[in-house]
């Protein structure tokens, strides 16, 4: 082969620019003590990377949540523990002073020893963790225990701040006897608004996480997934699943629909967007129940979205809507179910006897999503709920960490009524009753018994946390040394390289440096 | 025969290797001029004289002077220019989206979208908390910034693409004009001695400098031009006639590249290869798929951050409020913000599942982090964007490796195109010696026949 100059020179310069930045590039790694300093250095690595950290930042939220939840069983274990102790001497005092030798006058003073006890028992039943009431269950606007017992109560009713309805005008009452055994928050929630023959609502009876509870099983959001062709979509919801025993059909009349708990004026309000994207909107209300079919709401889902689409339901109670439309198909739809307002006003929230009244000043109408609540108080010493309080303490993995007032105090969710049975020893101490007296011995045992239940409750979280703390932990090592091992740079195995590059980057220099003096010109003298 | 011929003689052969001592100097002078052929002069022997039986040939004459070039090797050049345009185009392009979206450093959505769980995490555990709403909103701030800022990045590469497009049509419309220019000098010059060695190389290199720009294909003609042609078959140059390109901006806000003849059509699916084509794909293909990426991830955030919001009661106990609101579809990482009612009062912040206020909204939020909702069901929000910035890793791995390798062949070109038609100092310098010995011997040839004019006179003194 001809060699010829430039070929010469552009080998050598070509093979030192390749030195050069294959030098920087470890330079660059070593400097920054990172193998990937960009996702095209390893994009599997980057990629890796990026979810590790996202790993290790939800951990540290998990880690977080299981530190406060630590503080708060920790602080829920001391006070049953000293509650324990009240109710030793508690009993103390009642073995002593159910005996013969007991006279009104140590009666009385014991008495007095007793109203101490619950004093105290109420002020550690009533104590907080930060601003929250540990035996509240969720509730936290009023203290949990209170000194005397009431009867069962339905409290006002109260309307959200934002709602359209207008606010502290009194156009809603609570009425009604509260047949209920456990503290309970109603809740409505107003769906078509308007006026108030007009307007639809939905309840809750346990403060808005389960809308209609288990009578109207409509009402959920149909969420949509995606067909497989663009101009496809299916809807899905959850209708109840049977019809008297068989499949439900367009054809199915709503009244056959077990557990769908439809009635006349039933209405679904449907609101979507169609294939285009415009935003669509209708409404069907079930005129008569027992002649109406699910064919009415397909036909008016139909109507609603327009000619190209087409509504249909298997026996699984999934509605599917497909449009014919070629082209992107932004189709999606909520159908949300609803009971119509009752002529006066006055809506019945489940079986237990708890009735709101809307009273609408003329020209004054409800808005859509307005809500209106109302405490139910099962009577008793206990104000607070039954709810659980959890936070997530790793991967879709939630812990309860309270124990609610009712399971350690109240005979509605523990055996005895811890309050009650205080305040009637103390009763038999002060009427002199022997009999009362040591017929309170028994309800102490087992108070004493629901509080080591209590305790041993708080006992099993805390192993529980433990347990997510420890492989927290664990997964925690693992993804750092994973992050490691994708990420940091090996500085031995650099330096190594390096030195080598190093070696070639000299030798490249040191033949650039002769190239030109190997050429017939030297030797031609004159 | 005579003797005075023999002046003549010596005087050819003086000028024959003057001129090849001409041709030499002009090699080694062109020595780093790029495109240049190195020329080699043809002698030829003439005149002869006979004698009896025989004859003898006593002259010489330059016959040529020779472009030495490999027509094979400079079209295969012309045409890896074409790859190289183009691997080297669409690394650069490749590395900017790679610097705007990369993601492992930290601090980029990934680390807001975290940090934005996280606040949803905190706030479960004090749902009353105004410290806590208003961390989240300030997270939920910086995460709509990272994603506008990251989609106003992606806009900003793809409007320097329009300003890049057009400034690479420009260049290959004036290419263009030079190698017609070149071709009319050509036909010019046919026949004559001229300088048509130098034309054609000019000729050559443009033609490579046009490769670089745009996929094209070149003919030679009988009468010694070029026609450069699309792959399409739309003529970009025929002979001594050309036909500009001119850019139109498109609907989407990019660029179009069409040909000056009266069709309606944009030559755009056309243009693969050169430059011009990696820019018509990073605008046209590339820089759409991330923008259609950010804007998925947008939305998906959006509605089921929504949709879980929605069905949330905030202090004051309502419900039915978006978390983010968009105000233009068309645009949504661009556009999305929290919504309105929420950053006036962080109090709307919709933390609880029922009226007596709890923070159980909050966590189900925090749990959309776990949710599989991109690619159908199978990814998180989080690794659908690892997934998005391994993409563009791996495209910028695989042009940079692409762009390697169409250097390495280019230079393999280059050294035997070097190697056929470069010139080499010693050669040259070898053939100086050798013309400086010829043009020596001729002139010693004149001053023999010079003595024997003299000793021709003394005989007839």
């Amino acid at each position: 082969m001809r060699i010829t100059d430039n070929m010469r020179f552009n080998t050598t310069v070509n093979n030192l620019f390749y030195t050069q930045s294959q030098y920087n590039d470890l330079m660059e790694k070593m400097v920054s003590l990172k193998k990937v300093n960009r996702a095209s250095d390893d994009p599997i690595a980057a990629t890796k990377i990026i979810d590790i950290r996202q790993g290790i930042a939800a951990n540290g939220q998990y880690r977080r949540n299981i530190a406060d939840c630590d503080t708060w069983i920790s602080m829920t274990e001391s006070k049953l523990s000293s509650a324990y102790d009240l109710l030793v001497k508690a009993r103390q005092i009642a073995v002593g002073q159910a005996t013969g030798t007991a006279n009104t006058t140590t009666r009385k003073i014991a008495s007095q020893d007793v109203q101490s006890l619950i004093d105290e028992m109420t002020s550690l039943a009533n104590s907080k963790s930060g601003n929250r009431y540990l035996f509240s269950g969720s509730r936290n606007d009023i203290e949990p225990f209170s000194t005397v017992p009431s009867a069962a109560t339905i409290e006002q009713a109260q309307e959200s701040k934002g709602n359209t309805f207008p606010v502290g005008q009194g156009n809603v009452v609570s009425s009604g006897n509260y047949t209920g055994t456990v503290n309970k928050t109603y809740a409505v929630k107003i769906i078509k608004g308007g006026a108030l023959a007009a307007a639809t609502y939905q309840f809750s009876s346990d403060g808005g996480r389960i809308w209609n509870g288990p009578d109207l099983n409509f009402g959920t959001i149909f969420t949509e997934t995606e067909g497989s062709g663009t101009e496809k979509r299916v809807l899905q919801g959850s209708v109840a699943n049977t019809a008297g025993g068989s499949a439900i059909t367009a054809a199915t009349v709503w009244d056959t629909i077990a557990g769908a708990g439809v009635q006349d004026g039933t209405t679904f309000t449907i609101a979507g967007k169609n294939h285009d994207g415009t935003a669509v909107s209708g409404s069907y209300t079930i005129a008569d129940a027992s002649t109406g079919t699910v064919n009415d709401l397909l036909s008016q889902i139909e109507t609603t979205f327009g000619s190209t689409v087409t509504a249909t339901i298997d026996a699984t109670g999934k509605i599917t809507v497909e449009d014919t439309t070629a082209g992107e198909s932004q189709l999606e739809m909520i159908l949300t179910g609803s009971l119509p307002m009752p002529a006066g006003g006055t809506v019945d929230l489940g079986s237990d006897g708890v009735k709101l009244t809307f009273g609408a000043p003329a020209g004054e109408t409800f808005g859509e999503n307005d809500i209106f609540y109302v405490n139910a108080n099962a009577g008793g010493y206990y104000q607070g709920n039954n709810d659980r309080l959890s936070l997530t303490i790793s991967r879709g993995m939630d812990m309860a960490y309270n124990i609610t007032g009712a399971e350690a105090f109240t005979a509605s969710g523990g055996s005895v009524d811890i309050f009650k049975t205080l305040n009637d020893l103390k009763k038999a101490l002060e009427d002199n009753d022997g009999q009362g007296i040591s017929g309170q011995l028994e309800n102490l045992k087992s108070a004493q018994d629901q509080i080591i239940l209590n305790q041993s409750l708080c006992g099993t979280k805390a192993n529980h946390s433990e347990l997510a703390k420890n492989s927290l932990d664990n997964l925690d090592e693992k993804l750092t040394s994973l992050l490691s091992q994708a990420q940091d740079a090996d500085l031995v195995e650099y330096t190594t390289r390096l030195s080598m590059k190093q070696v070639a980057l000299q030798a490249s220099y040191s033949v650039a440096a002769e190239i030109g003096n190997t050429t017939i010109l030297n030797f031609l003298t004159k | 025969m005579s003797i005075s011929s023999l002046l003549f003689t010596s005087r050819d052969a003086l000028i024959s290797n003057q001129m090849a001592i001409d041709v030499t100097g002009g090699n080694i002078a062109n020595v780093n001029t790029p495109g240049y052929s190195r020329q080699r002069t043809d002698l030829k022997s003439v005149g002869n004289v006979n004698v009896t039986g025989a004859s003898a040939q006593i002259g010489v004459a330059v016959s040529r002077i020779e472009r030495i070039y490999d027509r094979f090797i400079e079209s295969q050049i012309i045409d890896q220019q074409q790859n190289t345009g183009y691997s080297d185009a669409l690394l650069q392009g490749l590395q900017n989206i790679e610097v705007m979206i990369d993601e492992t450093q930290g601090g980029g959505i990934s680390d807001q979208l975290s940090k934005f769980w996280s606040s949803w995490g905190d706030l479960a555990k004090n749902p009353g908390g105004i410290v806590e709403r208003s961390a989240l909103l300030s997270t939920a701030e910086n995460l709509t910034g990272s994603l506008a800022s990251y989609k106003r990045n992606l806009d900003a590469i793809k409007t320097d693409l329009n300003r890049n497009i057009e400034d690479t049509v420009i260049q290959i419309n004036e290419k263009v004009i030079e190698i017609k220019d070149l071709n009319k000098r050509i036909i010019e010059t046919a026949g004559e001695n001229g300088d048509k060695n130098g034309l054609l190389d000019k000729r050559t290199q443009a033609l490579k400098e046009l490769g670089a720009l745009i996929n094209i294909r070149q003919f030679e003609n009988a009468n010694g031009t070029v026609n450069a042609y699309l792959s399409n078959g739309e003529t970009l140059l025929q002979g001594t006639q050309e036909q500009a390109l001119s850019v139109q901006t498109n609907a989407d806000g990019g660029c179009d590249v069409y040909s000056s003849n009266l069709s309606d059509d944009s030559v755009n699916s056309s243009l693969t290869r050169g430059k011009l084509g990696a820019l018509i794909e990073l605008q046209g293909r590339i820089i759409p798929e991330y923008i259609h990426y950010i804007e998925t991830f947008t939305q998906s955030l959006a509605d089921r951050v929504n949709e879980l919001h929605r069905e949330g009661f905030d202090a004051y106990n309502n419900t039915g409020v978006d978390f983010f609101t968009i105000p233009d579809e068309e645009n949504r990482a661009g556009t999305i913000q929290v919504n309105s009612l929420i950053v006036a009062d962080v109090n709307r912040i919709a933390v609880s599942t029922s009226v007596i206020g709890n923070g159980e909204n909050a966590s189900n939020i925090n749990a959309i982090e776990n949710e599989l909702l991109m690619n159908s069901g199978t990814s998180t929000l989080s690794s659908f964007l690892a997934a998005t910035v391994g993409q563009i890793g791996q495209q910028v791995s695989m042009a940079k490796t692409n762009s390697d390798r169409q250097t390495v062949i280019a230079n393999h070109l280059d050294n035997q195109r070097e190697s056929v038609s470069g010139i080499s100092i010693d050669e040259e310098m070898i053939r100086l010696i050798k013309y400086q010995m010829g043009y020596n011997a001729a002139g010693k040839l004149v001053s023999v026949v010079d003595e024997m004019l003299d000793t021709l006179m003394a005989l007839v003194k």
